[in-house]
């Protein structure tokens, strides 16, 4: 086999991460692994679980290649990867000591079926669904409604950065976060389906 | 405005918590460009380095070596960087050998290279253009070589 080619950037790099190539997860692992803890700390609040949530993600890529998008960037694919290493790390040490998961709301719709105005009463939904009409009502938002409703609910932002990111202060960002969930609240009940044939 | 006062607000909670966040990759590249970098663990780098020596395959060895050019001279790093490798490439027993430039940092280049066995990195490493590639390096460097070995062990 001859040998891969010269290359320059990181879409290369990426490449051959997707391609199973030992070296390319060296590489990461050296130019990037103190960033990817560093993340992975801002979820899982600590520095163990960091180095354990990246160092299983490094190992499982060694395994098996990961899926690498085509042209997408080095840091939102490795942003992408550890968010959701660190995720499922968090719902597996839950379960492991059998807590719930995180959300507290989670059980108010165990069995997967809502009421009131936000999903129609009688209308099984299923997670998929209610995904799928989550991002149609989110897309409907401004970038910076959308900014402040990721940091509240996927906790991807603190409040502290979200301020930051929109330059406002402590009271501002409670009463734009208050409207933004008020509109997606109020998008999500007007956009309900009509229900499809078959649908119950 | 708490949630209790607000229904809608509370079966909106109830949605996302089953649904899930739908969340933007944008979104999360923005907050991974805002963490600041802490060191990890002794205890990761020697998982880490351990894992990547077992895939490995036995006897064959994995070299990845960094040099951070000098302000300006980049492009003489590079155009020799490239020689280097070409002619690397010629060796019976090189596996491997090709260089990355980040993007984020152009002045480091990476040079991987893999090799058969032992013995032929001591081939390449007695070569011409070895010896060349050392002799341009001082002018063009800011910080000595790193090197680190990645090698199976049983």
């Amino acid at each position: 086999m001859p040998p891969p080619n010269t290359t320059d950037n990181d879409d290369a790099l990426l490449r051959a991460l997707g391609e199973g190539e030992v070296h390319a997860v060296a590489l990461l692992y050296q130019r990037h692994g103190a960033k990817m803890t560093s993340f992975a700390r801002r979820y899982v609040h600590d520095e163990t679980a960091a180095d354990d949530v990246v160092a299983e993600l490094l190992g499982r890529w060694l395994e098996r290649p990961p899926t690498v998008r085509d042209a997408e960037r080095l840091a939102a694919f490795l942003a992408r990867s550890v968010y959701h290493a660190a995720i499922d790390w968090i719902r597996r040490d839950r379960a492991a000591q059998g807590r719930p998961p995180r959300n507290d709301l989670a059980t108010a719709v165990e069995d997967r079926r809502l009421a009131g105005p936000v999903a129609d009463p009688g209308t099984e939904l299923s997670k998929e669904t209610l995904h799928d009409r989550l991002k149609i009502a989110l897309d409907q938002l401004s970038a910076a409604d959308r900014l402040l409703l990721e940091g509240h609910y996927a906790q991807v932002l603190t409040p502290a950065e979200s301020m930051r990111l929109l330059d406002i202060n402590r009271a501002a960002f409670d009463q734009r976060l208050h409207r933004a969930r008020m509109r997606l609240a109020r998008l999500l009940a007007a956009n309900q389906p009509a229900k499809r044939k078959g649908e119950r | 405005m708490s949630d209790q006062s607000t229904p809608l607000l509370a079966e909106l909670d109830a949605a996302i918590a089953a649904g899930g966040f739908p969340l933007r990759p944008k979104t999360l590249e923005q907050v991974w460009n805002l963490t600041d970098e802490t060191l990890p663990s002794e205890r990761f780098h020697e998982r880490v380095h351990q894992a990547l020596d077992q895939a490995i395959p036995v006897g064959e060895l994995m070299l990845l070596v960094t040099l951070r050019a000098r302000r300006g001279r980049e492009p003489e790093l590079v155009r020799a960087t490239e020689a280097f490798v070409s002619a690397s490439r010629q060796l019976p027993g090189m596996l491997a050998s090709i260089f990355y430039r980040s993007a984020t940092d152009p002045q480091t280049l990476t040079l991987v290279e893999r090799f058969a066995g032992r013995h032929v990195l001591e081939q390449h490493m007695a070569t011409e253009y070895f010896r060349r590639f050392q002799l341009v390096q001082p002018p063009l460097l800011v910080a000595p070589v790193e090197a680190v070995f990645y090698q199976r062990t049983e």
